[in-house]
């Protein structure tokens, strides 16, 4: 009787073992016939990811679903996937500025196996983000630069054969291009558009102006933006709309969907913006079509060429159940070929990788890639040239809770821009704000 | 055992009625209880790291920006309220005068609240562009304006702007209330005070306001409710801008609520319960003197 009574001990715990998974672990992970991607926006936006799970699933014979999630509603979304420990979500298109707090929270995998090969190629400095306490979280995949577009047309009727470099040049270019095409009295054609609202991306186009003047907006979570630099970028940027008037009165209330506008309907001369927009200029709709490009933000005095880039890294959920095979994904969309593909299939996107440019790939696309965009080889070869330009002097800020850092300073920075704070109240209010936020941490 | 046939009944109206309260405890009363727990414990990262006493409500009062979301909250509901009651009663009058067209009339005035707000808010967003904008496009060529009005860019337009939006979209409901109000007063008696000389005006104030007393605090207490958690309109057509001259409480709460901050956004959710109880005792307690 005894005996029987540890033979069924036995059997129970061995079956509870296997069931609560304690047997094999990791090391027992089963080929899976699906991943889940949770992916920034619909995979017809991103003919570079799409193209590649699909490349990838037929190698592995494992599909890669995709939640097509709104932009909007992505941080929110992972969010509540990680922090509930759901394992049915393996992959996620992330922001560059979430990673550290994710890894901080212990939501994520660490990714140090397969960034080896990955980060010698990066541009020195763009994987700031992707560490926390020296392990890589995040790799970048599918990333954007700010640039500014210019009006290819409107420039060679100003005289000019190059795009301001100068912030001196581009208030002059800016000048003549500011005016009432129709005679109404009231301006039609702006010099220089931007995105502008509290919650857009107008932080980042003062934080590429910090950058040129050897600034930091943080250094680490120490806030360094309330500085000779800080100031001098924001007041060059207000003074485009306040004191220059070459700025529409409404870029206040600009977000990147009014830029486009602004810059496809031909009532803008320069628009400050990310590379994604680039796409969309040679369609039939748009009234700049072949007469556009793009070049660096013109520099301020006594700076130097900067950019700035948004990435979508894409993170491993700590709690998915199939992790190597999740990593091998990230690889091959992440690494070198990974991101010669993304260059060549989605006109706009950017590999921090400067060497990707060298690529023939990249230099001589498929035509048909070309076609989808509308663009000549000559536009093309150009239009890259310029991103590898940016793509070289790219720089991140880094931060732990930055995305929460940055809602405390933009919308200061936008109250300088509309003219109810001065520049200098605007960062001394927006520090003690942000000093706030730091308490928490 | 035997029990009394008056406290058999009173058992089973407890039977009856435990199927509701437990629902109504475990969809109302715990997460209220919860979110009050809630506001004095601190969080990482979204995990809860322990009591912390008041430090969150100190935390909220000794925070600018908790103050001028007050403000502009405050602004955001005396505006939509007050417009909506002006509206809904020119309205509801209308409609109730408009016999032959009733039913038409009435059903272009709910379109509107059929109408998603964000959708709404992105709609008026683009009508209202300084640039790009339909209404620009209209004050220029009537010649009302001579340059482009900044809407949404300046702060007392921006705030105007959000209140006409509001009321675009919230006061059919209001007018509804109402309207049904006033087709519960008798004709006899407006037919008797015409008949005693009585003017639009005097029928206005002395019959049909009176009478519809109850259904205007009925408007006056759920619009203010409503608009003083609102948190659509604001985001989709300003983002809390200029500055954060329109950022209402809702929104600071949404983008605390983004950032995990859970210890600050629970103590806001009970302040912003105490100041709704607050108005919400006021108006009930005027119910009662009505009623009374």
């Amino acid at each position: 009787m005894r005996k029987f009574v540890l033979f069924v001990c036995v059997i129970c715990v061995s079956l509870s073992l296997t069931v609560f998974g304690v047997v094999g672990g990791e090391a027992a992970e089963k080929k899976p016939s699906k991943l889940v991607l949770m992916n920034a926006g619909t995979l017809s936006g991103d003919p570079g990811i799409d193209f590649m799970r699909q490349e990838w699933g037929k190698k592995h014979g494992i599909t890669i679903e995709v939640i097509e999630q709104a932009e909007k509603y992505l941080f929110d979304k992972e969010l509540v996937a990680l922090s509930s420990g759901d394992p049915s979500i393996d992959l996620m298109a992330a922001n560059e500025r979430w990673v550290q707090d994710w890894a901080a929270a212990r939501w994520l995998e660490p990714l140090d196996e397969i960034m080896k090969d990955i980060v010698s190629y990066y541009t020195p400095g763009v994987d700031a983000q992707l560490k926390f306490k020296g392990k890589y979280y995040g790799s970048h995949g599918g990333n954007m630069v700010m640039v500014m577009y210019y009006r290819s047309d409107l420039l060679r009727q100003s005289g000019r054969s190059e795009p301001p470099r100068t912030w001196g040049e581009l208030i002059e270019f800016g000048k003549w291009a500011t005016k009432d095409l129709d005679g109404n009295g009231t301006i039609d054609q702006w010099g220089v558009v931007h995105a502008g609202q509290p919650v857009t991306h107008f932080g980042d186009v003062v934080y590429t102006l910090i950058h040129q003047l050897g600034g930091k907006v943080y250094d680490d979570n120490k806030i360094t933006v309330n500085s000779e630099a800080g100031r001098k970028a924001l007041q060059a940027i207000v003074d485009l709309r306040n004191k220059h008037e070459i700025s529409p009165p409404g870029v206040n209330t600009y977000g990147s969907n009014e830029c486009l506008q602004a810059l496809k309907s031909g009532s803008a001369a320069m628009v400050f913006s990310w590379t994604w927009m680039g796409k969309l200029l040679n369609r039939p709709d748009s009234k700049i079509k072949d007469n556009w490009s793009w070049a660096l933000i013109p520099v301020l005095p006594g700076g130097k060429p900067s950019s700035i880039t948004i990435t979508t890294p894409l993170v491993l959920n700590k709690a998915s159940r199939y992790k190597s095979y999740a990593k091998d994904f990230i690889h091959y969309y992440t690494s070198y070929e990974g991101q010669v593909t993304e260059v060549v299939r989605e006109f706009g996107n950017v590999a921090l990788m400067p060497k990707v440019y060298e690529d023939p790939r990249v230099k001589n696309p498929p035509r048909e890639e070309l076609e989808k965009v509308n663009v000549s080889l000559e536009q093309w070869t150009e239009l890259q040239g310029r991103i590898l330009e940016a793509v070289k002097v790219v720089q991140i800020e880094r931060a732990r809770k930055q995305g929460e850092l940055d809602r405390a300073l933009w919308p200061d920075m936008n109250a300088a821009l509309t003219g109810i704070k001065s520049v200098d109240k605007a960062l001394a209010d927006a520090e003690k704000q942000m000093e706030r936020v730091n308490r928490t941490l | 055992m035997n029990l009394s046939r008056s406290a058999r009944s009173r058992l089973n109206a407890y039977a009856l009625m435990t199927p509701s309260v437990t629902t109504l405890a475990l969809v109302a009363v715990f997460p209220i209880v919860f979110v009050i727990f809630l506001s004095f414990n601190g969080f990482y990262y979204g995990q809860r790291t322990g009591l912390v006493g008041i430090r969150n409500y100190v935390n909220i009062l000794t925070d600018p920006n908790f103050y001028s979301s007050l403000e502009a909250t405050f602004v955001f509901m005396v505006g939509s309220v007050v417009g909506q009651l002006l509206l809904a009663v020119i309205f509801a009058m209308t409609i109730n005068h408009a016999r032959r067209f009733e039913s038409g009339v009435r059903l272009i005035a709910i379109l509107p609240y059929m109408v998603s707000m964000v959708a709404a808010g992105v709609t008026f967003r683009w009508m209202l562009n300084t640039e790009f904008g339909l209404v620009n496009s209209v004050l220029l060529a009537l010649g009302i304006t001579k340059q482009p009005i900044n809407f949404l860019g300046e702060p007392g337009y921006a705030m105007a702007s959000i209140i006409i939006a509001h009321l675009w979209s919230s006061t059919p409901f209001a007018t509804l209330i109402l309207l049904a109000g006033m087709k519960s007063i008798s004709t006899d008696i407006y037919e008797s005070a015409a008949m005693d000389g009585a003017g639009f005006f005097t029928k206005f104030f002395s019959i049909t306001v009176p009478l519809i007393r109850p259904q205007i605090l009925v408007v006056l207490l759920i619009q203010t409710m409503f608009s003083f958690r609102h948190f659509p309109l604001p985001y989709a057509m300003t983002g809390g801008g200029p500055g954060v001259s329109t950022k209402v409480l809702a929104m600071l709460l949404q983008e605390k609520m983004t950032f995990l901050v859970f210890g600050y956004n629970s103590a806001l959710s009970v302040i912003m319960m105490l100041i709704t109880l607050v108005i919400a005792f006021f108006y009930l307690k005027l119910m009662t003197a009505e009623r009374g």
